[in-house]
């Protein structure tokens, strides 16, 4: 009797006990508070990593940051069974669509990311303190990269008006929960990629932390900041920068190598491009992906068009990077893209190379005018480079000029760059061989940049839409 | 404030515990007897009177005739703690009687020996004789313990272990045999010595015991809302998983099973949908233990073939109670809101060990007839050459492309051209299995139910396929008068295979409407065809894929435990220690080849996954009766309760296989990808109830209960919940008596909150998450915005219900309730800007009201014929009351004023019959047509995937040994979305994908004018992208035959000489007619909830043949 008094009692203390506050108390096992996310230089290295991530994925520089610009212009034509993206090809995306939604959130969550890394407070000795300065200069630096995408795809490019007050995209430099921001200028946007990216010069090496184009270097940094110069027509300061890259020891792949530069991964023209490893990628999610044939086990959405094949002398090396396809036809043969040859999306993405930097001071001398010869000679180094019996640039003025624009063309397509080309430059997109239902959109059409998305109008009272498009 | 008043209650909760714990113990050394001990106090009272003393203060009840108490003898006795059979002795000192006591029975007789003399002639005349007979349920099952009685007197005798009796009775006597939860009949005793009893069981019955939330009350004593689903409506249904059996069954439960693959989820929601963001689905408690239902695995392949609860053998299960409204769930807490799923499984019955012996063989096809099917070869080739002519084509270019790419290809096997039809070639009868073997019995000290079964279910859809093995022991072992031990076991292995479902390039059912007929199945080396080029999507072969070239299974053990003490130290009193354990291991693989498929590009890929999931609950209760020996009767019940479940899963792919042979990841040579993460959460609560009645009339009950979980932000750790609850039964007041048709009226209403925590384990922190990897090195980015004050959705549940009983023969139910969820846990929108676009806040609120009805009724009951009919329907109002703002869901608008799942689309208006070309109208004044979706925009069509009314109603006939069951579910008023429609009926829009002959026949061509579908073109036309468009929404509305049984139970005339004690034949059929309101709808109307087809398999049909015996 005795002991059963006495293991009812005890049973009865046990769970009375057992609730204790602790046994509520449980932290996640895959993440940390936020509050305690960034507190030393391990954590600042691995934040700014968790960036680079971001910008790797299939909805940022791992592909449509690249697609979405070149569908909408006139390197590419649509194949038979385009599926993805194919509003923007036929210049037909609206408000809801979810490609321009996730650019905007992706840039943004970067962004908020970055602000994160940037506003933080690390104690470090002053061992390490070189290697703070430069994680917080890559967070500037990507930054300022961040906001020159936003600024090129969601708003008119700078020249539009003269002095640059149309909208541009708003400037968030704090996190705040309850902001409902208005669009600042493309002007502000631009002084502060300029800012951002000049800041990251200061502070960082001029060595990468992983050694090769994989991270940003402070040259690196001065390769993006000569081209958001380039489009903010300030050739100065673009010659400048590109000078200054280009005498960093950075070589253009041989004539006979060419191929190397898109096969091989951290090349020697290489300055910045985003990794793609075997075990961390993006699958078939990839640009590869959208110009593979089937055959190769790609989707094939997207042909080159004849428009740019074209325009090739013979005998150029970067004609290697069209592939006949025997099971394409009409309008839609000859050719497939082989820019991006590995269909697993394993290819690094290429976001700037040596080649754009000799083209940018080629323009940017022949617009200031007082080194046409420097200009001629930039211009030619691109070109022979492709075809080494070309003959040497005597054209002057425009003609020299858009003989740099086409190279810019020929070297650079379906690298994300030509419809900010035709943008800047005020021109139509033209399109000859045309596959879409759509052949020629006119310069500074509502069309040709991308609607801020109906997920940040729908809350956000104080943003204004771009023009053209409805609620 | 809320921390306050929950910290208060929580400190006040403890002390009331250790209360009761501190009293126990001195209660208990008190008292060393257990029940047979009797208090008694009289004085000079007769004989009878002493007998009801006894009777009331005692469980045993008195069987004596008339004649024998006729003594005047007063009595005057004082006992405490005695033996009856010490105050027996006593009381018969100096009288004739004699006594013997069986069971709870006194039978009080004469002693022969001295009565002899006075027997008269008079009672010579009508002579008693020796009645026998058996008394049996309807399926013949001997009622061991039912009370036989001679009307008009309180002589009676019970029934053996084989529903036996034997009473002495006179001619012109009826004889009233009873038996709880049956309806009670009579017969007249003539020249027959033998009298058999066949009694049909008592739905309305008041006397039914339930099982309601840690514990059972009587159907009488129920404030709350309760529906009982009993194990006969369970037993061997040809279905993967108990859950399908809901369907349709009771008033207040919309159960859909969504998903026809084996092995698929049901979804259940009962009385309407309760949250936005959280779950809907109830919480789920087996013999008192809340387990993980739905999908556990780390890949639900796409879909919803993936569910834990069919690793519950249904043939275990003894009753499914579903409690609906805040007095029956209020004492779950803050799991309570959106109903609760009792499970009981069987426990052994008194009487001798019945062994059983179950078997079924069924045919499996597809339910709906009406799905579509693909286009032929001819089909095909006309409609490819047109979608480039309506393009611009010449003719000529047409054919060209054609030939040049997607060119008829020759048939290795026959040497002629190729059409195939690839949803036959993915489609076979399949065939279903199950065996199921039970014994269950008891002695004085033990009671136990075990069972094996197997059951092994092929689909309609070749390599898809379910199987499981189960085991159950359930023992109780009553260690004496007031300690008993139980231990409920239960461990199942299942194995599952099926493809991806929805979008997935593997989903058979998507791949046999795009895939060209053009293309053989087998290549020219008997192989399954892999040529790659542009012919497959993404070259994918279903049939081989489902053949074994690709290998998609989900292998899910499972042990449950349920282990607990009941100490019953002073009368009344019962302390019970319950201890749980439910531990699940998920295994996943998956293969595919390097042929062809998804595994083409990287030379084979495998993914294996493995998953557990284990959770502990502790659950200590004190229950008391409070005995005040009158009309007033008190049940408190007070229970302390722990949770802890743990989820941890791990995974891993490789690629680049040497063969197709080996599969295993150690073979893999490539691009190892490993994964793996652990969460946990637990719960710590109180609980209080108290039941209390006056005379069995009127009914109060309360409860609350403390919740605390580590799944509630800082601020708001703990909640409080609670209900009350009363019922009053009419028909016992005296004004009543005269309205003899009415034998039950019941009025009850309940109101309380409850809660729903199923939030996600860590929404109310700020974190920072990693595996944002880039090059090699480990990266994280801020992933959660913290809210410390998130916490529970709560809800209002306000109950009100009339039970009623008519003729003996009706019995029915109305009920009204009203369900208001507040504090719902929404992602509110902010500014993608600030790098989230998302708040997770406690705040929208949202109402359900509704009607129930339910009517059951025994049209004809005579003794070889029976005809009864039931009926259930639930007429639902569901309505968004509060929001942040409101917004768009996908197709659905959540709006203020709307119905949560009002749908949002863009207007279709039809084909321009002139033209060919899509139109839509602009906005919801539908005036203006456009054909440029780009200038239209979305408005709410009025329209909801939420019924208007559904439920369920079934009738059977029997006759003799031949029954005969149907039972049907409805829906009514309810739109389904086909989301999948612009792949598989996209107007051309992706090349060169095939579609369907729906399509095909109903395309507008040159002087169509009744066309459904555009001008086919291929790329489509504007909009034919967009999914969210009226074209696309369906009346849903349906009827479906979900079960129909004959059964013809073996005589037993013909089952003793095989020494059976019965024999049961019968012939099922599951889903097997479906009635759509909209004769056009082409997907099976049985889908999810939300009313989005998304491409899960069409619900399956079955024909079964099956045999039950029992030893």
């Amino acid at each position: 009797m005795k002991n059963y008094n006495k293991i009812i009692l005890l049973i009865m203390i046990g769970f009375m006990l057992s609730c204790s506050e602790s046994f509520l108390e449980l932290s996640p096992q895959d993440s940390v508070s936020d509050e305690e996310a960034i507190t030393n230089l391990e954590d600042l290295e691995t934040s700014v990593t968790g960036v680079y991530d971001e910008i790797s994925g299939a909805y940022y520089y791992g592909r449509y940051m690249f697609m979405i610009p070149d569908v909408m212009a006139d390197d590419v034509k649509q194949n038979l069974s385009a599926n993805r993206i194919v509003d923007y090809a036929e210049h037909v995306q609206n408000v809801s669509d979810s490609q321009a939604n996730a650019l905007w959130t992706g840039m943004y969550f970067a962004n908020n990311a970055l602000n994160n890394i940037i506003n933080s407070d690390v104690e470090v000795t002053a061992s390490t303190q070189d290697e703070k300065d430069h994680l917080i200069g890559e967070a500037y630096a990507l930054r300022g990269l961040v906001y020159f995408d936003l600024v090129k795809l969601f708003a008119q490019h700078y020249t539009f008006t003269a002095d640059a007050s149309h909208a541009g995209v708003p400037i968030i430099l704090e996190f705040d929960p309850t902001l409902e921001p208005e669009r600042n200028t493309v002007k502000e946007v631009y002084d502060q990629i300029i800012s951002d990216m000049t800041k990251a010069i200061s502070l960082m090496k001029t060595t990468s932390r992983s050694a090769n184009s994989n991270t940003l270097s402070s040259v690196a940094v001065k390769a993006l900041l000569s081209r958001v110069y380039l489009y903010k027509e300030d050739w100065v300061n673009a010659e400048a920068m590109a000078t200054d890259v280009i005498e960093s020891g950075y070589t253009l792949e041989t004539n006979a190598n060419y191929l190397n530069l898109w096969a091989a991964d951290n090349s020697t023209e290489s300055i910045f491009e985003i990794a793609m490893t075997e075990t961390d990628n993006v699958g078939s999610n990839s640009i590869s992906g959208l110009y593979l044939s089937p055959a190769a086990g790609g989707y094939g959405d997207y042909l080159p068009s004849n428009d740019v094949v074209s325009l090739y002398e013979a005998g150029d090396a970067r004609l290697g990077v069209f592939i006949d396809d025997p099971l394409l036809a009409g309008d839609y043969a000859p050719y497939r893209v082989n820019k991006y040859p590995e269909v697993l999306g394993y290819d690094n993405v290429k976001v700037i190379r040596l080649a754009e930097m000799y083209l940018i001071r080629a323009e940017a001398r022949a617009e200031i005018g007082t080194n046409i010869l420097g200009a001629q000679q930039d211009l030619d180094v691109v070109r022979q480079r492709a075809l080494p019996t070309a003959p040497t640039t005597i054209a002057i003025g425009d003609a020299l000029k858009d003989a740099i624009f086409l190279e810019r063309r020929l070297e650079l397509c379906f690298e994300g760059q030509r419809l900010w080309d035709l943008m800047r430059k005020k021109k139509n997109i033209v399109r000859t061989q045309c596959t879409s239902s759509i052949c020629e959109i006119p310069y500074g059409d509502d069309t040709n940049i991308l609607p801020i998305p109906q997920n940040e109008t729908d809350v956000n009272p104080n943003i204004a839409q771009n023009p053209g498009y409805n609620k | 404030m809320k921390k306050n008043l929950s910290n208060a209650i929580l400190t006040v909760m403890k002390v009331f515990l250790l209360f009761i714990a501190i009293g126990l113990t001195s209660a208990y050394a008190n008292t060393a007897v257990g029940q047979v001990k009797v208090d008694i106090d009289v004085k000079s009272i007769s004989i009878e009177e002493l007998f009801k003393e006894i009777q009331k203060t005692s469980d045993y009840i008195f069987f004596y005739k008339d004649d024998v108490l006729k003594t005047n003898k007063k009595i005057s006795l004082k006992f405490d703690n005695a033996k009856v059979t010490k105050i027996l002795d006593e009381a018969f000192q100096n009288t004739n009687l004699t006594y013997k006591i069986i069971g709870k029975q006194i039978v009080v007789k004469k002693n022969e020996n001295k009565i002899s003399e006075s027997i008269s002639d008079e009672e010579i005349v009508s002579q008693e004789k020796n009645i026998k007979g058996v008394v049996a349920d309807a399926n013949g099952q001997p009622l061991p313990g039912a009370n036989i009685i001679i009307k008009g007197t309180t002589k009676g005798v019970q029934t053996d272990f084989d529903g036996k009796y034997s009473i002495e009775a006179k001619a012109g006597d009826i004889l009233v045999a009873s038996y709880v939860g049956f309806i009670t009949k009579s017969a007249t005793v003539g020249s027959s010595l033998v009298i058999n009893f066949v009694l049909n069981e008592d739905a309305a019955s008041l006397d039914e015991v339930l099982i309601v939330g840690y514990g059972s009350q009587t159907k009488e004593s129920l404030t709350g809302a309760v529906s009982v689903i009993k194990a006969d409506e369970l037993q061997q249904a040809p279905t993967s998983s108990f859950e399908q059996s809901l369907r349709g069954s009771v008033a207040g439960i919309q159960a859909s099973a969504i998903d026809g693959a084996p092995g698929a989820n049901t979804e259940i929601r009962i009385r309407g949908i309760g949250s936005i963001n959280a779950s809907s689905e109830p919480l789920y408690v087996i013999d008192g233990i809340p387990i993980s239902a739905g999908s556990q695995s780390t890949n639900d392949n796409d879909g919803a073939s993936s569910n834990v609860m069919a690793s519950i053998n249904p043939n275990d299960i003894e009753s499914i109670s579903v409690l609906k409204d805040a007095a029956s769930t209020a004492i779950y807490g803050s799991r309570g809101a959106n109903g609760v799923i009792l499970i009981t499984t069987k426990q052994g019955k008194s009487g001798k060990a019945t062994i059983e012996l179950k078997t079924l063989t069924g045919f499996n096809s597809q339910a709906s007839k009406n799905i579509l099917k693909p286009l032929n070869a001819e089909q095909y080739k006309e409609l490819y050459i047109e979608g480039y002519v309506n393009k611009g084509l010449t003719a000529e270019a047409a054919q060209a492309q054609l030939d040049n790419l997607y060119t008829q290809q020759i048939d290795p096997s026959t040497g002629e051209a190729t059409d195939t039809n690839w949803l036959d070639a993915i489609t076979r009868t399949g065939v279903t299995q199950s065996y199921d073997l039970s014994v269950r019995g008891a002695t004085d000290k033990v009671k136990y139910f075990m069972s094996g079964g197997y059951m092994d279910q092929e689909s309609y859809i070749i390599g898809y396929g379910f199987s499981r093995f189960s085991g159950r022991s359930n023992i109780e072992y009553k260690v004496n008068d007031y300690l008993t031990l139980s231990n409920n076991i239960s461990v199942s292995d299942i194995t599952s295979s099926t493809a991806p479902d929805g979008g997935s390039w593997n989903n058979p059912f998507k791949s046999t409407l795009e895939l060209s007929p053009l293309i053989p199945i087998y290549d020219e080396e008997g192989q399954f065809n892999s040529e790659h080029v542009s012919y497959f999507p993404i070259g994918s072969n279903p049939v081989g894929s489902l053949s074994g070239d690709d290998l998609w299974e989900t292998n899910t053990s499972r042990i449950i435990d349920n282990f607990a003490v009941s100490i019953n130290p002073i009368k009344n009193l019962v302390f019970r220690s319950q201890w749980n354990f439910d531990v699940l291991s998920i295994n996943e693989s998956t293969y595919y080849n390097r042929r062809y498929g998804s595994g083409y590009e990287t030379n084979g890929y495998a993914y294996e996954a493995n998953t557990t999931n284990k959770t502990w609950v502790g659950t200590q209760t004190l229950d008391y009766t409070f005995d005040f020996q009158s009309n007033h009767n008190l049940n408190l019940l007070g229970g302390y309760e722990a949770q802890q479940t743990i989820r941890e899963s791990f995974s891993a792919s490789g690629t680049d296989f040497p063969n197709d042979v080996v599969k295993t990841l150690s073979t893999a040579a490539a691009e190892y990808s490993i994964a793996g993460s652990k969460s946990e959460y637990t719960f710590s609560s109180m609980f209080l109830r108290a039941n209390y009645n006056f005379n069995s009339k009127y009914y109060l009950s309360g409860s609350i209960r403390n919740d605390g979980s580590s799944r509630f932000g800082a601020d708001n750790k703990y909640g409080t919940f609670y209900s009350v609850g009363a019922s009053w039964n009419i028909n016992k007041e005296a004004f009543m008596a005269n309205l003899s048709f009415i034998n039950m009226l019941k009025l009850r209403t309940s109101y309380g909150l409850t809660g729903n925590a199923a939030i996600g384990n860590f929404a109310s922190l700020g974190l920072y998450g990693y595996g944002n990897d880039y090059n090699g090195s480990p990266g994280g980015t801020p992933s959660q915005l913290a809210n410390p004050d998130l916490t529970w959705e709560t809800q209002e549940n306000f109950n009100i219900g009339l039970d009623f009983g008519l003729f003996k023969r009706i019995n029915g139910t109305v009920e009204y309730f009203d369900r208001l969820s507040s504090d719902l846990i929404l992602d509110v929108p902010i500014s993608p800007t600030t790098g989230f676009t998302s708040l997770t806040q406690n705040f929208g609120s949202m109402s359900n009201k509704g009607l129930e009805l339910t009517l059951n009724a025994d049209i004809i009951d005579k003794n070889d014929f029976r005809w009864s009919l039931g009926f259930n329907t639930t007429f639902i109002k569901n309505k968004i009351t509060e929001l942040d703002e409101d917004y768009t869901d996908g197709a659905y608008r959540r709006q203020v004023g709307e119905d949560f799942q009002s749908f949002y689309m863009y207007g279709w208006a039809g084909i321009d019959q002139t033209t060919g070309s899509v139109q839509y109208y602009t906005d919801e004044t539908e005036t203006t047509i456009t054909n440029n979706i780009g200038q239209a925009s979305r408005y709410l069509v009025g329209k909801s995937a939420t019924p208007d009314f559904y439920g369920g109603f079934n009738t059977s006939f029997s006759y003799k040994g031949f029954s005969l069951n149907a039972n049907f579910m409805y829906s009514y008023g309810n739109y389904l979305h086909d989301s999948r429609a612009v792949g598989s009926l996209g107007d051309g829009r992706l090349t060169p994908r095939s579609t369907a002959t729906y399509l095909f026949e109903n395309r507008w061509v040159e002087g169509k004018t009744d066309a459904l579908f555009p001008k086919f073109q291929w790329g489509g036309h504007s909009g034919s992208n967009q999914a969210n468009i009226t074209r696309w929404l369906y009346d849903g509305s349906y009827i479906r035959l979900k079960d129909l049984t004959i059964a013809y139970s073996v005589p037993e005339k013909y089952t003793s000489l095989l020494h059976l004690n019965s024999a049961r034949i019968y012939a099922r059929g599951t889903n097997i007619l479906t009635f759509t309101k909209d004769k056009d709808l082409y997907i099976d109307p049985e889908q999810a909830i939300n009313g989005s087809y998304s491409a899960l398999t069409p619900a399956m049909k079955t024909i079964s043949v099956g045999l039950d015996i029992q030893l």
